[in-house]
């Protein structure tokens, strides 16, 4: 029995708050650029703008399952508290960015298709990405934090990974014949661009702070059942606590 | 270490001696399969002219719900008396126990399909919709089909070994993860429906599905398990 838990919390490194201020700092600019230097869309109006924060939104969604499912692959080959932390954190912020793409999706389909939904390809695997990671975080929380749950999870969140690719194409061979609305020819104007890739840093750096911040969390949520067991063990804590 | 295969085949034959004692998982999937089929056919039955369109939707939905009642049972033999801790001391490769489980869940499967597929033929009247040789096609989709649902719920059937785990339900976890295989089945479905005669790429889709998570549920099922 030892007398110190092992599981450190460390403090917010300097890197931490480089990005919390990023994200802050560019945030605003992104708002700044996208409302009053790039130019008003010609046939979508003011409601294109909210391209600047639903596209980066829905590209952090898949970059962190992407993490998240090599994450958990490397917990399945060597189990490091680290990775599973890691694991965790990803997917639920995933789950919010996913959650934050797919309001904004159907508020600027309204306007631009006239329908709130569409079977579109990116929407539909937006949605399936979604589902697949929700059902991660529904086993973490209700799973308890036991070795046998950690692993079921990050199994699942491997199998997430080949079916990115999988529901990908038979959405799109689905609704393949369906007329390509979304911008095909790209961002022409460089205010445009500039205010997209502006949004694509800032929702990137605030991805990392909350993530950072949740498996922060996580290794303290670790070191309180352990104290508490070692508490426990110790018979120096009442039973129904 | 005895090999993949003869493990497989002592949990298969384990489970099959099980149920045929029992019944319980058969019984359970085939009146479900045939309960849900009436359900549908009551729900969504409109013309016997237009059933083409929309019966892909009832064979497919009724084969991914009936098979995921069978999930639910699929690793109940071995949460009794911790009979999952003895098949984890044994010395034996893992995959044995995945390969013996999903044969398990294939059987309950196509039986309840064998069942259920000529009664939404018969109630939605699809006869007309189809000749010989696309009936053959349409075996083929659902026995791959069939075959990528079994590798994933197996797969995560395991979950419900954990007490705590079961809370979750099994459906969350498996439906997202099975979405390519009830698109392209569904799809291909209709286009056979339909008349087409090939739907090559539907099948290859739902084949490299297959091989893909065959391949994944075999590396990491023992890892999932064994801590």
């Amino acid at each position: 029995m030892s007398d110190t838990p092992t599981t450190q919390i460390s403090t917010r490194p300097f890197a931490y708050w480089a990005f919390f201020a990023a994200a802050a700092g560019l945030s605003l600019l992104a708002l700044g650029w996208g409302f009053f230097l790039a130019p008003v869309e010609a046939t979508m109006g003011i409601v294109q703008k909210i391209f600047y924060f639903h596209v980066p939104c829905a590209m952090s969604m898949q970059a962190l399952f992407v993490v998240c499912g090599l994450a958990s692959f490397g917990y399945l080959i060597k189990p490091r508290a680290a990775l599973d932390r890691l694991a965790v954190a990803t997917a639920e912020v995933g789950v919010l960015m996913g959650f934050f793409a797919l309001t904004t999706g159907p508020l600027w389909a309204r306007k631009a298709w006239g329908h709130y939904w569409e079977w579109e390809p990116r929407l539909t695997l937006t949605l399936v990405l979604a589902f697949m990671f929700v059902a991660y975080t529904a086993l973490r929380s209700f799973g308890g934090s036991d070795e046998l749950t950690k692993r079921i999870a990050a199994g699942l969140a491997v199998a997430g990974i080949p079916a990115i690719y999988l529901v990908r194409v038979a959405v799109t061979w689905w609704r393949g014949t369906h007329p390509r609305v979304v911008w095909s020819g790209g961002l022409t104007d460089p205010d445009m661009r500039i205010a997209f890739w502006l949004g694509v840093a800032a929702i990137g750096c605030l991805a990392v702070v909350l993530t950072w911040e949740r498996s922060r969390l996580e290794a303290a949520r670790a070191a309180v059942d352990e104290l508490t067991l070692d508490l426990m063990e110790r018979d120096l804590l009442e039973d129904d606590v | 270490m005895t090999s993949v295969l003869t493990v497989a085949m002592l949990v298969y034959r384990k489970d099959i001696a099980i149920e045929r004692r029992s019944k319980e998982t058969l019984f359970t999937v085939l009146s479900f399969g045939l309960l849900a089929t009436l359900v549908f056919a009551l729900s969504f039955f409109i013309e016997n002219d237009v059933s083409g369109a929309y019966a892909p939707g009832v064979i497919w939905t009724v084969v991914l719900f009936a098979s995921t009642l069978g999930l639910q049972r699929l690793f109940e033999s071995e949460r009794e008396n911790d009979c999952f801790g003895g098949l984890l001391l044994a010395p034996i490769d893992l995959k044995g126990v995945y390969v013996g489980k999903l044969l398990v869940q294939l059987t309950f499967s196509g039986l309840m399909e064998a069942c259920t597929i000529p009664l939404v033929f018969l109630f939605f009247d699809l006869f007309p919709f189809m000749d010989a040789g696309r009936l053959w096609t349409l075996l083929l989709l659902l026995a791959l089909g069939t075959l990528g649902f079994a590798i994933i719920g197996t797969l995560f059937a395991a979950m419900l070994l954990s007490t705590r785990l079961r809370e979750v339900l099994l459906p969350i976890v498996v439906y997202p993860l099975v979405t390519p295989v009830l698109i392209a089945g569904v799809q291909g479905t209709r286009l056979l429906f339909a008349g087409t005669e090939s739907v090559s790429h539907w099948i290859t889709l739902i084949g490299a599905f297959d091989l893909i998570y065959l391949g994944i549920a075999l590396a990491i099922f023992p890892k999932m398990l064994r801590a």
